[in-house]
Parts: structure tokens; sequence; C-alpha cells
């Protein structure tokens, strides 16, 4: 049970405990998302699923690289510790697969906080600025969303040939985009809020504005989109791969096994289906988390 | 007599709209002194809250405002964005009326009150914490310490209204503009608020304005009124004056729509017939002839000017209405 008796009692205990010391609304927020299972169990599934990449590579008896020709395209088998199998070149796909979920999940969290950071920076900036400024930074936006991605990354690539960091550079370069849409449609209803206001009238500085009663108020929408925006990466990651232009052998991903074991769909089914499970439960935890953030943030609750 | 500390000239407020200009304050001239309260009445849209708004530089992006406001022999009006910056909470605060969404609900109070020390007088955030104490005990804040360490939606509408007024307050501001600031609050806490108001007067010699539309509130708290209308001021007095020898019709009319302890309960209370005019349509003479019951034809076409009531000179009553003249 995720929420037991003992944790309620606790919380409990500490709830009264703080009944003098403030509770925030990200306080009444958590405590929403907690009682929520789905989200809590897809939270769990997730760090399992985040221990097992960074360990399994560390401990397990076959290196992603390991060819064993005892065992090419072999289905999966306990003996010899090849759980999903192996690749056509002998290669132990639990391995490859735990070792593609490092690639996959760091991918997917690091183009989001690129996304993240420029996103809410740029979006905040325009909004609460508004006017000319607000309309200049927006049109660049909009002329950047012209620009199909893989023609950006295609560039990227062939100028400065294949490197995971451009992969990072690039999908996080395109995502901030929306982001950067959504924070300044936000930034512009908070704008107008008396809290604001009188943060005006008492004589703070722009800067400090943005940052202090700005930012906080327009963070909600923006987690949930951040939790969205995660899995999308993972799956843009996987086209990029697909097309050869992402992660580069020896190295893989969870989308690079997907692409190759999609062509031997007939002969080896297992070189497809574990990467792409793996892949699924990830992005359904994802979704699961998003949802219960969307309902543990959501304004009309207050 | 001193020089007042802040000194309004022919400020005048346009609005543009799609409909045409509005124009939301018309050539308000009025100033006040150290240790003074000024009171300013008027109707919802009268322009008393857009009068101070503007001044301060917080203005819509559609306004244009135009006229002058001296603080201390410094022109404030159109000033640059970082000297009204540094005017805004320190020198000059304002309270607005809506303490329900007036503190960001994602900072601890304190953390806010503090802010504004840190900002203005460059405290650390030690000595920031004991001048917010200090002023919590000021507008009564029972268990200052802990109040600091909750956030707004832990409050009660009172008591975080009293939090703004102390932030308002912390810098010690030399005028203080109170923008209706009783009217989300009951009675009780009200008075509370009021007496504290009074308080400070005295022993701050802080210069308040007070925009309400409670005349109550005036009569209790001003040396001086101003009564506003459709931007202008119709008159203008001490609250003896405006109270017991009202001489403009509006004036009169708002002063007979209070309900008296003293009157026939059976009585149906006065109201002023019609509407406040159109901003965009203002009446070419005195703006009030529409509702007026003593409107004759100048009214129609000559704007009465705001002048001297008994001829007697500065800071005496004044009041903008022909009826005088055809007295005189």
């Amino acid at each position: 049970m995720i929420w037991t008796k003992k944790q309620r009692d606790k919380t409990q205990d500490l709830m009264q405990k703080s009944g003098d010391a403030g509770r925030s609304l990200m306080d009444d927020a958590i405590e929403r998302f907690r009682r929520n299972k789905a989200a809590m169990g897809s939270v769990y599934v997730l760090i399992i699923i985040t221990l097992l990449s960074v360990f399994i590579p560390m401990l397990w008896p076959h290196g992603i690289e390991d060819m064993s020709w005892e065992y090419i395209s072999s289905p999966p088998s306990w003996g010899a510790f090849h759980l999903f199998g192996t690749d056509g070149n002998g290669r132990d796909l639990f391995v490859r697969v735990m070792y593609g979920g490092r690639v996959s999940l760091t991918i997917g969290v690091m183009t989001t906080v690129v996304a993240l950071i420029i996103g809410v920076t740029y979006g905040t900036v325009a909004g609460y600025l508004g006017g000319r400024v607000d309309g200049f930074m927006m049109r660049i936006v909009d002329i950047m969303y012209a620009m199909p991605l893989l023609f950006l990354i295609i560039l990227l690539v062939t100028v400065a040939g294949p490197n995971i960091y451009l992969v990072f550079l690039g999908i996080g370069a395109v995502e901030w985009l929306t982001m950067a849409r959504i924070v300044r449609g936000q930034t512009m209803s908070v704008k107008r809020k008396e809290y604001v206001e009188s943060a005006v009238a008492i004589g703070l500085t722009t800067p400090r504005i943005i940052r202090r009663y700005i930012v906080p108020n327009v963070i909600g929408p923006v987690i949930v989109f951040v939790t969205l925006l995660i899995p999308t990466n993972i799956i843009v990651e996987s086209y990029l791969s697909f097309l050869g232009l992402g992660v580069q052998e020896p190295l893989t991903s969870w989308g690079l096994l997907i692409s190759q074991g999609a062509t031997q769909i007939n002969t080896a089914p297992w070189l497809l289906v574990f990467p792409a499970t793996f892949l699924a439960i990830t992005m359904f935890c994802f979704n699961f988390i998003g949802d219960g953030l969307r309902d543990a943030l959501d304004p009309r609750e207050r | 007599m001193t020089d007042p500390i802040l000194s309004v000239d022919n400020l005048t407020v346009r609005f543009k709209s799609p409909r045409g200009i509005l124009t939301a304050v018309d050539g308000l001239n009025f100033s006040i002194n150290a240790g003074e309260c000024v009171g300013i009445v008027g109707e919802s849209g009268s322009g008393k809250s857009q009068t101070f708004l503007n001044m301060l530089g917080l203005k819509a992006e559609n306004a244009e405002v135009t006229g002058s406001a001296r603080f201390l022999d410094e022109e404030i009006l159109n000033a640059s964005p970082h000297v009204m910056r540094k005017l805004r909470g320190n020198q000059i605060s304002m309270i607005f009326q809506d303490s329900i969404t007036g503190l960001t609900p994602h900072l601890k109070i304190g953390r806010q009150l503090d802010e504004v020390l840190i900002e203005h007088q460059n405290m650390n955030r030690a000595d920031a914490r004991r001048e917010v104490l200090e002023m919590l005990e000021v507008v009564q804040i029972p268990e200052a310490k802990r109040r600091l360490e909750m956030y707004p939606h832990e409050l009660s509408g009172g008591m975080r209204q009293r939090i703004m007024i102390a932030q308002a307050l912390l810098c010690k501001p030399k005028v203080l503009i109170a923008d209706e600031p009783t009217t989300a609050l009951d009675v009780t806490v009200q008075a509370r608020i009021l007496y504290l108001m009074r308080k400070l007067k005295a022993h701050t010699q802080m210069a308040i304005f007070m925009i309400t539309h409670d005349l109550g509130v005036i009569a209790g708290l001003c040396d001086r009124v101003i009564v506003m209308y459709a931007g202008r001021a119709v008159e203008m007095g001490t609250v003896d004056d405006i109270f017991y020898r009202p001489q403009h019709p509006y004036t009169k009319a708002l002063l007979q729509s209070i309900p008296r302890l003293d009157s026939d309960p059976s009585e149906r209370l006065l109201t002023i017939p019609g509407n406040p005019p159109s901003l965009s349509n203002i009446p070419v003479g005195c703006a009030f002839t529409p509702r007026c019951d003593f409107a004759f034809d100048r009214c129609r076409t000559d704007r009465p000017l705001l002048q001297s009531a008994h001829g007697t000179p500065d800071n005496a009553q004044c009041v903008a209405c022909h009826l005088k003249d055809n007295a005189a």
C-alpha cells in the first residue's frame, strides 16, 4: 500500500505540530498529490526504472558492447543471464535496454530543463513587460515555430557532427517555444492580479517582481507541462535516432533499440518488445504524474 | 504657513479607448500638508482612484497624464520609472482596498514584508525582520512572530488588511494614500484601523489621503474634504464646511442620502436621480447639470470654475457652481 497507516499517522502528527508553522499552497498541493494513488505509484515505478538504468550497466555481468558468439539473436533465457535475449551481434539486450534508459531519461530530463529555463525566462519577461517588447519577442517565437524541428537538428548535426549534447540543445531549443507561449499567457493574467500591482506600488524592482511574484504563480501549469514534455522529448529523441541523427552506436537509447528491433520483428520480436515496453511504461508514468499534478495544482480547488 | 508636502496642479488623466477619449480626471488642483488628512469622496467612477494611481505612475498603458504633481518640490508626474520606484512604498505609500488579493499567495507574510525594507532601506534580513515585528505591533497583529511564518490564505481578511497597512507604513512614508482601506472589513476592524491611522497621523506627521465613499470615515478622520464628480473637484473645504455648510448641490444631495439616526424611519432615503455621466460624453457645462434640481441655462453651456465660496483666500471652502454667483 502506498499510503500506509504508519505514514498517515506520521502526517497527521506533523500536521498537528505544524499547525503554527504555516502551510503553503504548495504544501497543500503536495498533500493532494500524495493521495493520488496512480500518480504516486507512477513515481515509485519511475524511481525503480531510473535506479535500474543507473546501476544495472555497472553491475551486470555483460557490458553493452560485449558480444558473445554462442548467443546470436537468441531468445530470452536465464542460463547465461540474457534475460531479454541478445541482438544480431550477440550483445545482451537487458543491459542495452537499461543503458538505453539512461540515455533516454537523461535526454528527456535535460532537454526539458533547457526548455524550462529558456521558456520561463523568456515567457515571463515578454508577458510582464508587454507592449512592443512582448510583440517583438513573441514574433521571434512565431518565426522559430515556423521552422521544422528536423531541419534545425539536421542543420546542427551536419555543421557540428553527431553529438549527444547537440541533441539536448536541439530538442531543448525547439521545445522552449511552446513553454514560452504558455508562460507568457499565464504571466499576462497574473500580471493583472492585485498582489503584483501592490508589489509595484511598494516599489520593488521589475526583476524582483518577476522572480518572486510572477514565477511562483505561473509555475503550476508549467510543472504539468514539464511532466508531459519529458516523454515528448524522449519520443523526439527516438525518431531522431531512428533517422540516424540522434545517439550513435555503440551507445544506445530506447528509441534506437526500437528502431533496430522493428527491422527484425519477424525473426527476433524480443528486440522490439522489451525496449518498447520500457518506453511505454515510462510514458504512462509521466502521464499519470502529469494528471496527478494537474489535479493537485488546479487553482479551482482553492 | 508651511509649504505643502504634496501639491497637484491641473492634473488630467485621459484614456484613449475605441470609443474615443475618456477623461477620467479633469484639471484637478489640490495640496496636502504634513500631518494633514484629506478625504476624497465621490461616486464610483468619479476618478478618485485614478487620480492617485496615475500620480504614482501606476498608469494603464492607454492613459495620458498631464499637469503637474510636486512632492517636496520635485516633479513626480511622468518622472522616470526609476525615480518613481524609489519613491513608491518608501516616501509615498498606497494601501489598496482589496486585502484578499493584495498579498502574493506563495510567499510567507514575513518575506513579503521584509522585502520592502531590504529594497528601500538596504537593510539586512535580520534588521528588517525586527522592524517588521515592531510595525505589526503597531497595527495590532496578535502573535506577530507566528503570523510572519504563515501564508496569506491562513489569515483573516481583517488581518490581511492590517498586514497591507503595515507594509505601506514600513518605510515611514511622508504621504500615505489609502484607497478605501476599510471597505472590505467589518465595522469593528474598521474602527480599529481608523483609530490607528489617526494615531499615526498625530505621531508621525504623516499626510494621509483617504479615498472613500463612506462619509462617516471622512467625518471621523479627515481635516479637509475634496468632493469629486465625473473627474472634477466640485467642492473642497474643511470637514465642518462640507458637512455643515455644503454649497454644491451634489454635496448636499450626497449628505442627504446618508441614513441618519434621528430621521423618521418611515421616510424613504433620498437618492440622487439618474446616473453619473459617461466619461466619453461629459456634459459641456457643469457635469452635474442633468441630475441637478437647481440647474439653469448657464449650467448647460458654461463650465463653472472652482472658486472660493465666501470670497476668502487660501484653503477655505471652494465650490464649482454657478448658483453661488447668482446668490451673490
